[in-house]
C-alpha cells in the first residue's frame, strides 16, 4: 500500500518518527511531500491512502484540498498537529478515514491501525508497494537505446575540488581524478555498472535494476568504508580524498555513454540534487527507492536522515 | 629451477662481450665469495683464462647453483651504477631480462631481486627467498581475539564455516597487495610482505582486513556474536623457513607475537616504531602512541561511528 504523507516543514522529523513503524514494513510504501510543493497531486489509486498535514492551512485552503480528495475519489486522513480543528466530525462527513491528533503523532503509527482504515473504507489492497519498474530481462543485452528501462543510479563526486584547484597544476588533477575515475569504473564494472556520464569529480554509473537486488550497494559501502584505503592505493591523489556516493532506483530512457545530452529524467535530477545539494558531508546517502529492495542486514548498515524532495534519505554507518 | 638454454647461452654471450675475465671473476666472488675461476677450470694463477671459456663456466656454475638471477641482477647493477666507479654496458641484457620475465618473474626494483609473477604462479618464497637466509621482511600477525570462548560456545561447523569466511578476507587482502601467507593456525596467522613499500602495504592490508571483517559481522556472519581480531606489524631481519615450527623460533616473529598478546586491543592494529616513521603521514595520523618507551608502539583502533 502506498501512503503519501503531506508534510508542513515543521513537523517533517516527528512525522518521520510517526510513520516510521510503517516504513520499515514491507508492506508499505512511504512517500513524504512537502506540502508547499505539492501544488497538483497524482490521482489516486485504489491502493493509496494520503495523510494532509493541516497545520497553519486556512480553513478555504483545507476545504480545497478536501474537495480534490474527495473529486479524484482519493482516500485521506488529516493530520492535525496543533489541536486547531474543532468539529472533528466535519472530516468524517467528507469521507476522510483518519484524523490524527499531536497525542497520537507521539507514538509511532501502527499497522493495526491502517488495516483499521482499510477496513473501514473498503479500501482493495495488493500486497507490494506499487512501482513501475521497468526490467531489462537479460540485463545489459535486452537494453536497447531510446528505450524506457529502470536502473539503480549511483553518482560519485570528489568534494572539495575547488580547495585541490587551488594546490594542484590543472593538468596534474586531471590526471588524479581519471585515476580515481579508472578505479571506480573497474569496480563498478564488474557488477554490472556502467560508467555513463562523467564531468569534471562526478560520475554517473547506472545498474540494470532485476527488480530484486541490488549488488552495487555493497560495493558502494566498501567504496565508503575503505576510502583511506582506495585513495592512496588505487590513485594518484597521494592524500586521502574526501567523496560522496548517492543512489536512487528510477526510470530513463536509455542512451549509450557520451549521447545523455537529449535525456530529461526527473530521477536523474533527483539524484544530482541529492549529490550535490542534500548534504556537504561525505559518504553513501541511498534514497527510499533503494533501502526498501536491500534485505535486513544491509538495513541495518543505514541510518535514517531527514527527507529530501519528498523522499526518505538514510546515510550508511562509517568505520572510523 | 632449471634455467632455459637459450637464456644461459645469451648471458654467456653477455659476458664474453661486456668485461673481461678479472670483472667476470670479481662479480662471480661478489655473490659467492669463494668462488674460485681459476681453481675450478685448472688453470694456475698465472695463466689467463680466454673470456669465452671464463664466462661459459661462470654461467654453468651458477645456473647449477640457485644464485643464476643473482648474477643477472649483478650485472644490471654494473650497467647501471658500475664496479669500483666504471660503468660496464651489457650486451645482450635487455634479451636476458625479457626471456626471465617471459619465465614468469618480475623484477623488484626495490629489493633488485626477481620474484615470481604472482598472475603466473604463487609460491611462499615468491620463487626467490632460500631456506635460512636473512632478509628484510615485514610481518602481519592476526588473531581472532576470545577464540576459545568462541569454539565452546558454537558448534564445530558454525566456527569453521565462521573461520573459513574471515580466512578468504585476509588471504585476498594479503595477497592482492603481493603479500604471502606463511602460517595458518586456526584463529590466527602470519603473514609477510618484502616488496615494495612493504610497510605500507602491510598496514594497508591490516585496515582491509579489520574493514572486511565488520561488513562481514554486519552482513554475512551467522554466528550471534561479533568476531573480533588484533593485529601487530613489525619489520626486521628474518631468515627465511620453510618449516611454521622453525619459522615460530625466529626472533622477528616471537616480537610481533607479543607486540599482538601484550600490546594490541581489540580491532586494534599495532605498529612499530619503524612501520610508523615509514607510513603517509594521512594514515600515520590514524596511529596514537600507546607505548612510551626504548621501543614504542603505536596502535590504531577501528570502531563503527558513533550514531
Amino acid at each position: 500500500m502506498n501512503i503519501t504523507v503531506l508534510y508542513h516543514k515543521k513537523n517533517a522529523s516527528s512525522l518521520q518518527k510517526t510513520f516510521g513503524t510503517l516504513m520499515k514494513s514491507k508492506k508499505y510504501s512511504i512517500e513524504f511531500i512537502d506540502r508547499d510543493e505539492y501544488n497538483k497531486p497524482k490521482k489516486t489509486t485504489a491502493n493509496s491512502l494520503y495523510y494532509l498535514d493541516i497545520t497553519g492551512l486556512q480553513q478555504a485552503d483545507i476545504q480545497k484540498y478536501i474537495k480534490y480528495f474527495n473529486k479524484e475519489s482519493m482516500f485521506y486522513g488529516i493530520i492535525d498537529y496543533k489541536n486547531t480543528f474543532s468539529d472533528i466530525a466535519w472530516f468524517f462527513h467528507n469521507n476522510a478515514c483518519d484524523y490524527i491528533t499531536k497525542e497520537t503523532c507521539n507514538n509511532p503509527i501502527s499497522e493495526s491501525r491502517i488495516r483499521a482504515i482499510v477496513t473501514f473504507k473498503s479500501i482493495t489492497l495488493s500486497e507490494t508497494p506499487q512501482k513501475k519498474y521497468i526490467i531489462a530481462r537479460d540485463s545489459w543485452k535486452s537494453i536497447k537505446p531510446e528505450q524506457e528501462y529502470t536502473f539503480c543510479f549511483l553518482l560519485i563526486e570528489i568534494l572539495d575540488v575547488h580547495e585541490l584547484k587551488k594546490h594542484i597544476a590543472s593538468e596534474h588533477l586531471d590526471s588524479k581524478i581519471f585515476s580515481f575515475r579508472h578505479f571506480v569504473e573497474n569496480t563498478l564494472n564488474q557488477l554490472d555498472g556502467k560508467l555513463w556520464m562523467w564531468m569534471d569529480a562526478t560520475g554517473l554509473f547506472i545498474f540494470p535494476f532485476d527488480g530484486k537486488s541490488l549488488p552495487a550497494v555493497d560495493s558502494a559501502i566498501r567504496l565508503t568504508v575503505n576510502r583511506s584505503i582506495i585513495s592512496l592505493e588505487h590513485t594518484l591523489f597521494n592524500q586521502i580524498i574526501h567523496y560522496r556516493i548517492a543512489m536512487h532506483i528510477g526510470n530513463t530512457v536509455y542512451q549509450p555513454h557520451g549521447k545523455t545530452g537529449t535525456i530529461i529524467s526527473d530521477c536523474i535530477n533527483s539524484l544530482f540534487h541529492l549529490g550535490q545539494k542534500y548534504t556537504a558531508d561525505e559518504g553513501l546517502f541511498i534514497t527510499e527507492d533503494v533501502y526498501n529492495v536491500l534485505n535486513s542486514r544491509t538495513k541495518g548498515m543505514f541510518i535514517q536522515t531527514h527527507l529530501f524532495e519528498g523522499r526518505q534519505i538514510y546515510r550508511c554507518k562509517n568505520i572510523i | 629451477m632449471k634455467i632455459p638454454f637459450s637464456i644461459l647461452s645469451i648471458t654467456e654471450k653477455a659476458l664474453t662481450k661486456s668485461m673481461d675475465v678479472h670483472t667476470m671473476e670479481r662479480i662471480a666472488k661478489s655473490i659467492i665469495p669463494h668462488y674460485d675461476l681459476h681453481k675450478i677450470m685448472g688453470f694456475s694463477e698465472s695463466m689467463p683464462i680466454p673470456n669465452k671459456d671464463a664466462a661459459s663456466q661462470i654461467v654453468h656454475d651458477f645456473s647449477e647453483s640457485k644464485y643464476f638471477f643473482k648474477l643477472v641482477c649483478a650485472l644490471m647493477e654494473a650497467q647501471e651504477y658500475g664496479i669500483m666507479g666504471r660503468r660496464y654496458p651489457i650486451a645482450h641484457l635487455h634479451e636476458i631480462v625479457t626471456e626471465i620475465i617471459n619465465l614468469g618473474f618480475i623484477f623488484d626494483k626495490n629489493n633488485h631481486i626477481f620474484i615470481e609473477n604472482a598472475n603466473t604462479r604463487k609460491t611462499q618464497h615468491w620463487g626467490v627467498l632460500e631456506e635460512n637466509e636473512e632478509y628484510i621482511i615485514t610481518l602481519l600477525r592476526m588473531d581472532i581475539a576470545a577464540n576459545t570462548q568462541l569454539v565452546r560456545k558454537y558448534t564445530p561447523p558454525l566456527i569453521a564455516h565462521t573461520y573459513q569466511n574471515i580466512q578468504t578476507i585476509v588471504t585476498s587482502a594479503v595477497e592482492q597487495r603481493n603479500g604471502r601467507i606463511w602460517n595458518w593456525e586456526g584463529d590466527g596467522c602470519i603473514a609477510a610482505f618484502i616488496l615494495g613499500n612493504k610497510n605500507m602495504t602491510a598496514v594497508f592490508a591490516a585496515i582491509e582486513i579489520l574493514h572486511e571483517l565488520f561488513l562481514f559481522n554486519e552482513l554475512v556472519s551467522k554466528l550471534p556474536e561479533a568476531v573480533n581480531a588484533r593485529i601487530a606489524i613489525d619489520t626486521g631481519y628474518c631468515a627465511y623457513k620453510h618449516s611454521s615450527e622453525e619459522l615460530k623460533k625466529t626472533e622477528l616473529v616471537k616480537k610481533i607475537m607479543e607486540i599482538e598478546s601484550h600490546y594490541t586491543p581489540i580491532n586494534a592494529i599495532t605498529i612499530s616504531n619503524t612501520i610508523y616513521a615509514s607510513l603517509h603521514p594521512d594514515i600515520a595520523k590514524l596511529f596514537i602512541l600507546t607505548r612510551k618507551s626504548a621501543t614504542p608502539y603505536y596502535t590504531h583502533t577501528v570502531k563503527w561511528e558513533d550514531i
